[in-house]
Parts: C-alpha cells; sequence; structure tokens
C-alpha cells in the first residue's frame, strides 16, 4: 500500500483514533482508478453507483445548462465526492470532470453499502470519515450561502426604494 | 430556562428517561434494528431535554454535550457567520443534532438551533456516547449509519435547492434560494 492514498484517507478527517493499520485496510478496500484529462467521471441524473476519493489530479463540479458552465467546485487530492448519490440513492447532482490525468480511489455501491455497515475499527473508521466529511461539506455550502446573502444585503445601497 | 416537560413526557425523577421517551425513542430511525437488550441499553443512557419556545437547543459557540434527538415539538435551524443569521431548515421529531460535537472536530460551527414552541428532545451525553464507542456496542453502528444516512439527506436537500442559485453567482438568487431552502425544509 503506498503512502499518497493513505494521505488522501487521512485528509478527509475523522480518522484520529485510526491507527494506520485500519488505514491500510481501509485503503485496501477501493479500487484505483486512472483518469485522464477532460474524462467525465460521472454526468448529472446519471445513477449513483460509486463513491470517490481523488489521489491526485484533480476534478471540477459543474452544473451543465447553467450559462458560462458553472463550475463550483475543485477537488484536489484526498477529497470525497459521489456520496451523497450512493447513500440517499438520488442521481447525480452534478458532471464531475478530470481537469488533467490523476488517479482516483473508488468504491462501488454496494461495497459501499457493506463497509457502511461492517462491525469493528474498519467500518468504524469509515463512517467516522464519513461523517466528518459531510459535516464539513455541510458547513461549506451553508457558510458560503450565508456570506453571499450577507454580501447582498451591504451591497444594496440605502437609497435603493426610488420615493 | 427549560420550556418545561410536556405532558406523557415528564423526566423521571432519577433524571432518565420516561416512559413516554422510551417509547419514542424505541421506534426512532437513530436506533432501527438494533436487537432488543441493545437498544434497550442505549436507550437508558439517554436524558430528557425539553424547551420552551425561542430556546436555542444548540448554538454555534458551545458544545450541545452530546446528539440530541427531537422526540416532541418542532425547531428550526439558524446559520450565522459575521454577526449575521438565516434560517436554513426546521427539525421535526426524530431529526438528530448535535452530530458535529461527535465527529465534527476542527469545523467551525455556524448553526444554531432553536425551539419553535415548547418541546422535548431526548440528549445522549457526549460521555455516554464515548461509552458505546470504547465497548464497540451495536448502538454505537447503528447510530452512526442512521447519521451518515440523514447528513447525506440534509447535504442533498441543501445542495438541491441552493446551487443553481450559487452556481449562477448572483447575490439576489442566493438570498431568495435561503428563502426556498427554509420554506422547503
Amino acid at each position: 500500500m503506498s503512502d499518497p492514498q493513505l494521505a488522501a484517507l487521512w485528509g478527509l478527517g475523522g480518522l484520529e483514533d485510526a491507527t494506520e493499520d485500519v488505514l491500510r485496510a481501509l485503503a485496501s478496500r477501493f479500487h484505483v482508478r486512472p483518469v485522464a484529462a477532460g474524462e467525465t467521471v460521472c454526468a448529472v441524473g446519471d445513477a449513483s453507483r460509486h463513491l470517490w476519493v481523488t489521489l491526485s489530479g484533480e476534478v471540477e463540479c459543474v452544473l451543465p445548462g447553467i450559462p458560462g458552465g458553472a463550475r463550483t467546485a475543485a477537488l484536489g487530492p484526498g477529497k470525497l465526492f459521489g456520496h451523497v448519490g450512493v447513500y440517499t440513492r438520488a442521481p447525480r447532482q452534478f458532471t464531475v470532470r478530470a481537469t488533467g490525468d490523476g488517479t482516483l480511489l473508488e468504491l462501488d455501491d454496494g461495497a459501499a453499502d457493506a463497509l457502511l455497515r461492517e462491525p469493528g475499527m474498519v467500518g468504524r473508521a469509515f463512517r467516522h470519515m464519513l461523517l466528518h466529511a459531510v459535516l464539513h461539506q455541510l458547513h461549506t455550502v451553508d457558510a458560503t450561502l450565508l456570506r453571499l446573502a450577507v454580501a447582498a444585503t451591504r451591497a444594496r445601497p440605502p437609497s435603493e426604494d426610488p420615493r | 430556562m427549560g420550556g418545561g416537560a410536556r405532558a406523557g413526557y415528564i423526566a423521571a425523577t432519577d433524571g432518565t428517561v420516561d416512559f413516554g421517551l422510551s417509547r419514542f425513542l424505541i421506534n426512532a430511525p437513530l436506533l432501527a434494528g438494533l436487537p432488543p437488550a441493545a437498544r434497550d441499553d442505549v436507550i437508558r443512557a439517554f436524558r430528557p431535554r425539553p424547551f420552551g419556545d425561542g430556546e436555542a437547543l444548540l448554538t454555534a459557540d458551545a458544545d450541545p454535550g452530546g446528539l440530541l434527538v427531537l422526540v416532541d415539538g418542532a425547531a428550526e435551524v439558524w446559520i450565522r457567520v459575521g454577526g449575521r443569521r438565516a434560517p436554513v431548515g426546521r427539525l421535526a421529531a426524530g431529526d438528530a443534532v448535535g452530530a458535529h460535537a461527535l465527529f465534527g472536530r476542527g469545523i467551525p460551527r455556524v448553526a444554531d438551533v432553536v425551539g419553535l414552541g415548547t418541546g422535548i428532545a431526548a440528549l445522549l451525553p457526549t460521555l455516554e456516547w464515548q461509552r458505546l464507542v470504547a465497548e464497540d456496542h451495536p448502538a454505537a453502528t447503528a447510530i452512526e449509519i442512521a447519521l451518515v444516512r440523514s447528513l447525506c439527506f440534509r447535504l442533498h436537500h441543501r445542495l438541491d435547492q441552493s446551487l443553481p442559485a450559487l452556481a449562477d453567482a448572483s447575490e439576489e438568487e442566493v438570498v431568495a434560494s435561503l428563502s426556498t431552502i427554509r420554506s422547503r425544509s
């Protein structure tokens, strides 16, 4: 097991209590998937059959159909994506594309569901990793929305009302 | 100050949950699929937490002391950044809050949860949670699984309602999206 895989998982957070052996066991459950520049990892509306952790390179999340092609996030090494669709069984909300050559750690939905329910230290480490990542993503969405809302309020001139 | 316990959910004199709370927790999604002995064991670890209208059940500034499960009544979620705040969701019976305290080490908190009318929640104290994890108790696994699924649904919903406005970077639409999130939660 190469260290970058452990580093990518460690970078997700929530694994403070996991030993290196547990991390190695967790990493061994994922497949390594190379991706080429421009390759679509998943497309908006697709069935959600995998989750991924970026190992090297970068992927971008885009919302097709919006003028200008809205890029909502760029995910470098050590970022989790695809899990929301897997655990809600909802179609993909984003199209995700590789911006350059890179590698992903990939887990299919069956393995992801089994690992979620697995007793013992490896299952626990996986759940704690997921919980930390989702809480961080919720925080990011909430904080971004609120900052933009506050900025919009402040940008509004006091003489906005023509009367 | 607490808002007073509601009829049928009076705390037992030793501070543990009473029959009404126990009956609710037995059927709570958080403990779904547990064998009865393990379920009864974890239910004994919960404590009643009555709340009043407008009372903060959880704030961005303070550790809630554990995981809270709303049993009766409703609560509203507010987010705040830079001294400003906005409502983003509403919680109903069965919803859990406070996962941040158990699993969100290092992540800044931005959410307050405030009672909408009087109600009662059940608190699983952090120390009890740590005991369950240390024992590799099946309830710890069941609770973690339920939280992963519910937080993924929460994130999906939040993104579904807000992404078009966010992606378009129109500030007015972002403001409107906050209202949309609130009205559909």
